[in-house]
């Protein structure tokens, strides 16, 4: 079974499980556009565990919003998510996505190949072509202050392997996620195996890799004002059994605490 | 509802090539990314779902249509991105041939062009940069009376790889049918290479915040009808010079 008339819709959003996201305070994650993982950040859900090597995250990881798989047959959807301005001044977006494997504990400063082993876990929507998975270097602790090229060596759908470089800012802050697009005419990435730094950061730090689907976003919200991404605007992300919901945010300074909540609904 | 509901996001990611100036539409078919990179054409060619570069999805057939069902964009300054069906192209034209240049493009059958070719629209497609001379181009055209004219186009000093320029044409009442040769008035400087590209607008969404998603949802997107074979493009238009990197959702439906 699946969504299939606006009146199952209706009854899906009526009997939605809606889970209130109130997450700390997080400072701007580099200030360059890109996202602010708020999978340690305290509140609810609850922070998640730094990983040390990859592991798939389930709906039971520490982190991941608490739902319980539907009966057989039926499909859980994003029915709403909501953003509110979390008190300030700046604008800010959010995703929900399905957290599917990540793995951490990668020095700042070690420049041999660190291994990295991260790979799409089966059942959780990943399309065959994987078009549908974006992969993202994490960052647990803040990084040094010395810019360097990370080197991401992957195998790709064709089941060659690839690399790609990515850069790693200036004192590469906690949180920030760094998506990664290969540069191979052709390749889209099937596994991460191992990455290397071109030099020292200065700092050890804490990163690591993370691969996800994304099944909902919600447009920017401006100091108290709440944001609705419902009905339509959540395009009825599908949510696989086992899921790990999880969020990021986009805001241009300072810091911000994100409040919010998302709604799941079943047909 | 249904159609909604069935379909999943595509992640859409794309990096522009260097230094775009602003207030100009460029194209992001030679860049990498997802969907990959296209090759530069040759000779005039019909792009489908098949042709490297394109969005991958397969058409679910029968009695349904696909459309846009939900498009959203973010992007490291302010941009506008627009999808687009990519019909035909052509390419391997040269900045410094200053005689007639044959193009031959004209649009493919069942890509749903309406009858008066009002829903195309037509471009000069630069694949390598050209040189610091800004030169005038007489583009020369079969209207959709059959009658051949000209019209002219500016192609700037140092014509980045990737920008777009718009071939409208000037005489009263003319619709461009297809585009027969073009002309340089002098050389560029630099051989580069450019064509041409004709392709039917399906979705346009507009990042006006560094850290905004900007969402089209299936209502604000138009629902942009998306034909079998369709060769989905991306483009933008540049707010400033540098280096951009856009990503976002796409969810085809179909239904």
């Amino acid at each position: 079974m699946a969504i299939t008339t606006v009146a199952q819709f209706q009854n899906a959003a009526n009997g939605a499980l809606i889970t209130p996201i109130m997450k700390a305070s997080v400072s701007n994650a580099q200030n360059n556009g890109t996202f602010t993982s708020l999978w340690t950040v305290a509140g609810n859900p609850p922070a998640g565990a730094v990983p040390g090597a990859a592991a798939t995250c389930t709906s039971a990881t520490t982190g991941a919003v608490p739902f319980t798989n539907p009966a057989g047959g039926v499909t859980t959807y994003v029915t709403s998510l909501v953003l509110n301005g979390g008190g300030t001044s700046a604008p800010g977006s959010m995703i929900a996505y399905d957290r599917l494997q990540h793995m951490g504990g990668l020095s700042g400063t070690v420049t041999t190949a660190q291994t990295v082993n991260l790979a799409v876990p089966a059942s959780r929507n990943a399309l065959a072509d994987l078009s549908n998975i974006e992969w993202y270097v994490e960052c647990y602790t803040t990084l040094g202050t010395t810019s360097q090229t990370l080197t991401v060596s992957y195998t790709n759908t064709a089941s060659g392997a690839g690399s790609v470089a990515v850069t790693i800012p200036v004192s590469y802050r906690a949180a920030n996620l760094i998506r990664i697009v290969p540069t191979t005419a052709g390749d889209i990435i099937q596994t991460i195996n191992t990455c290397t730094l071109g030099g020292s950061t200065g700092t050890a730090g804490s990163f690591g890799f993370t691969c996800l689907r994304r099944i909902s976003s919600v447009q920017s919200a401006w100091g108290f004002k709440s944001l609705n991404s419902t009905a339509f605007q959540t395009a009825l992300g599908i949510v696989p059994n086992n899921a790990c919901i999880a969020f990021a945010v986009l805001f241009n300074s300072g810091t911000i605490a994100t409040c919010g909540s998302i709604g799941l609904g079943v047909g | 509802m249904a159609a909604l509901a069935a379909a999943d996001f595509y992640a859409w990611a794309k990096n522009s090539n260097a230094v775009p100036a602003s207030n100009q539409q460029y194209s992001l078919w030679a860049t990498n990314g997802s969907p990959v990179a296209g090759a530069v054409p040759g000779a005039a060619a019909t792009c489908t779902t098949a042709t490297t570069g394109a969005v991958p999805f397969t058409y679910a057939g029968g009695s349904s249509l696909a459309y846009v069902g939900y498009f959203t964009t973010q992007a490291l300054q302010l941009a506008c991105m627009v999808v687009y069906d990519r019909l035909a192209h052509m390419g391997g034209l040269s900045g410094t041939s200053v005689a007639a240049q044959t193009v031959s493009l004209s649009v493919p059958g069942s890509r749903l062009a309406s009858a008066d070719l009002t829903n195309v629209e037509w471009y000069l497609e630069v694949y390598s940069d050209l040189g610091s001379s800004g030169q005038t181009a007489t583009v020369t055209y079969v209207n959709t009376s059959s009658v051949s004219h000209t019209v002219g186009i500016t192609v700037p000093g140092t014509a980045r790889a990737g920008l777009l320029t718009r071939v409208i044409p000037t005489v009263s009442g003319d619709v461009i049918q297809s585009i027969t040769s073009i002309q340089l008035a002098g050389s560029t400087g630099t051989a580069g290479n450019f064509g041409f590209t004709c392709a039917r607008r399906l979705v346009q969404s507009a990042a006006s915040n560094m850290n905004e998603i900007d969402i089209q949802d299936v209502m604000s997107s138009g629902m942009g009808q998306i034909p079998n074979n369709a060769c989905l493009w991306f483009t933008f238009l540049s707010s400033g010079a540098s280096t951009l990197t856009m990503s976002g959702s796409l969810k085809i439906i179909q239904g």
